[in-house]
């Protein structure tokens, strides 16, 4: 079951590269250009894990839409061009999740869409990429039913890149995510588990070198 | 020290100067004068008491013949009041004496031949004065002399008293002239005080002082000088100032305008760069990029224009008829919206000073945004009557706090889906303000829009 995200932006263009960039990562959306769209939306249904709101809309702007959704218990993420102190402040008080500043990174996004998945409960319970599973409360892995051991560094790597499928992590950005902002290590590090996961999980082409970038995992299903 | 004080200060020494000087050449004048005065008098005493001697001499037997009767009988004249200070002298020989004075005889003056008439010398020894007055006596005999010595210190001490009371009502003069000098140069320098403290205030950054001086003459002038430039520099810093408050909205305003669509492009390449699409997808993020790439190019040309009219170069003002200005707008903005019915009223021409090109751009602007609020196929009227110029349209209109915004750069009226770059007015302002014409705006919503021009 895929988490559902649903996109208040009346920029035409931000709204489909968010839709696009979270439908590729393995997010189902909805996207509303308005307010008064996004609470039609709403009325008929609330299945939504999380919304991605839009500060500056036209008519009811996102600080106004904010209890609407929080009475359905859906966390927000505001997106905004200001990023001036007040209105983070006046969003986050009101019960805003998490706060995004355009321009923003596209990793940066999604790791930030995650967490507050992860902060409020809603993270999905099992990955899938192509023929691997991943029960993220028993932190196992099977392959076409069959059970793989990894090593925890080797687990983490592997949630981390099926949870943003598709998106290239640079090695420097998996060491800073997987062993930690102080870990000294080189990137060589990252190539060697990389090289021990593949061989364990035995699928070839799920995970991509992309030369002079790095790594990322396949999976257009 | 203060310029009164100054003033004062060369009053006094300037006169005291001259009273000095003037005093003291006339206590010698007046001295001299008076010196003179008691030596014709004492000569004339003199003369006096030799005529009598020599009258005795001739009359009185026994002076020719005895010298031991002549000096008992003038022994006893001399002691008369006639006879006073004098002296009788024969050949160096004090023979009678009724002075309190010595006289030392010098031979060399017999050689020289002085007293053979009757002259005088002044002498003088310390703080006296005394006139010595002597003559021969030829019929009493080779080397006798009659002389007379007179004090005349009493004299000179007249002249110093002179010179002292002089001194003292000068002095009171020029004290009393100092001062009063002194007051009246306060009272004229009175408003320069007032001036320096407002010239102070200004530099402080308090541009709205007034120095206050009521007066006519050059001090008041000054004032009046000082005031209209006081009032040009708080101009010219309200100028710069707003129009430095304006700049700054504007780029505030332009990096919140160009945010938008950084953002999109930012995430479109970050996304092409880092995940990995479908054909279709990569499409539609790189006609996205080219779109907002697009409308960042649009808005640096409009801001540029928008810019060049801040600066206002390259403007030529000639005479145009309005007339014809409007004709040329009404065609250009239906070939812009070949949908719409823009229409001409024109119910009288004059003539204005300005830009064509500009005035046509405003105009089109204008019939352009009454357009963007008309439902297709609805008359836009740009009507020119009474020296004014009027766009109306039957479209949409506003709501009051719409029409307040209007003007600010970048802002789009919601109802129009916030379309375009939200610069048109913002340029519209500045040609009308350019051609020192007004833009006014009345509208009412569902019923539409005026805008008047007055040149």
């Amino acid at each position: 079951m895929e988490n559902r995200i649903l996109i208040v932006e009346d920029n035409p263009a931000i709204g489909e590269l968010l839709e696009m960039n979270l439908s590729v990562a393995g997010y189902r959306t909805k996207g509303c250009p308005n307010g008064e769209e996004a609470l039609a939306v709403l009325a008929e249904d609330k299945e939504f894990d999380l919304a991605l709101v839009d500060v500056m809309l036209p008519g009811k702007d996102g600080f106004d839409l904010l209890p609407s959704f929080r009475e359905r218990g859906i966390p927000v993420i505001f997106l905004t061009a200001k990023d001036d102190v007040m209105s983070k402040v006046r969003g986050l008080k009101g019960g805003a999740e998490d706060y995004i500043v355009k321009p923003f990174e596209v990793l940066e996004l999604l790791v930030r869409v995650e967490k507050a998945l992860e902060r409020t409960g809603r993270l999905q319970k099992t990955l899938t990429a192509g023929s691997v599973e991943i029960f993220l409360e028993s932190r196992s892995v099977k392959r076409d039913g069959e059970e793989i051991r990894l090593k925890p560094l080797e687990y983490d790597l592997l949630v981390l890149l099926a949870r943003n499928k598709n998106v290239t992590f640079s090695r420097e950005r998996l060491l800073k995510e997987v062993w930690g902002d102080l870990y000294m290590g080189e990137t060589r590090t990252v190539d060697v588990h990389i090289g021990q996961l593949r061989k364990k999980l035995g699928a070839p082409g799920l995970i991509q070198t992309i030369p002079k970038v790095g790594y990322r995992l396949e999976d257009r299903g | 020290m203060k310029l009164y004080q100054k003033i004062m200060v060369l009053i006094f020494v300037i006169l005291a100067g001259c009273g000095t000087l003037c005093g003291w050449i006339l206590g010698e004048n007046y001295e001299k004068q008076q010196f003179a005065r008691a030596a014709d008098a004492k000569v004339s005493g003199y003369e006096s008491a030799r005529y009598a001697m020599e009258w005795l001499w001739q009359t009185e037997p026994g002076m020719k013949d005895s010298r031991e009767t002549a000096k008992q009988i003038m022994d006893r004249l001399f002691q008369k009041k006639l006879f006073d200070g004098c002296i009788w002298v024969e050949d160096g020989e004090i023979i009678c004496d009724s002075s309190l004075y010595e006289i030392s005889w010098d031979e060399g003056w017999r050689e020289e031949g002085r007293f053979e008439e009757t002259e005088y010398v002044l002498e003088r020894a310390g703080d006296e004065y005394w006139i010595v007055i002597g003559s021969a006596l030829p019929w009493v005999g080779e080397g006798n002399y009659l002389f007379s010595v007179q004090d005349l210190t009493e004299i000179h001490g007249e002249a110093q008293e002179f010179i002292r009371q002089f001194s003292l009502i000068w002095l009171l003069f020029v004290t009393a002239a100092s001062l009063l000098g002194a007051v009246a140069a306060r009272l004229v320098l009175l408003p320069m005080g007032s001036l320096a403290r407002a010239a102070g205030e200004i530099s402080r950054g308090n541009y709205k002082v007034r120095a206050e001086v009521r007066r006519r003459d050059e001090t008041g002038r000054l004032a009046q000088t000082f005031n209209l430039m006081a009032e040009q520099v708080e101009g010219r810093i309200r100028a710069l100032t707003l129009a430095g408050e304006e700049k700054e909205r504007l780029l505030g305003s332009l990096a919140h305008e160009m945010r938008t669509p950084m953002t999109s492009i930012l995430g479109y390449s970050d996304t092409l760069l880092h995940v990995k699409l479908g054909e279709r997808e990569k499409e539609r993020a790189l006609r996205n990029i080219y779109e907002q790439a697009g409308y960042v190019q649009r808005l640096s040309a409009k801001l540029m224009e928008l810019m060049a009219l801040h600066q206002n170069e390259s403007i030529s003002m000639k005479e145009e008829r309005i007339g014809m200005l409007l004709e040329k707008a009404v065609l250009m903005a239906g070939e812009r919206r070949p949908g719409q019915d823009f229409k001409l009223y024109l119910e009288e021409d004059f003539s204005v000073c300005g830009d064509k090109d500009l005035l046509v751009s405003l105009f089109v602007n204008l019939l352009d945004n009454g357009a963007k609020a008309s439902e297709p196929g609805q008359e836009i009227q740009a009507v020119v009557q009474k020296g004014r110029v009027m766009i109306r349209d039957f479209g949409k209109g506003m709501a009051k706090e719409e029409l307040a915004k209007i003007r600010e750069p970048f802002y789009r009226v919601v109802s129009s889906g916030r379309e375009g770059l939200g610069l048109g007015l913002a340029i519209c302002e500045q040609i009308a303000r350019l051609h020192h014409a007004k833009l006014q705006f009345e509208s009412r919503e569902g019923e539409g829009t005026v805008v008047t021009t007055s040149f």
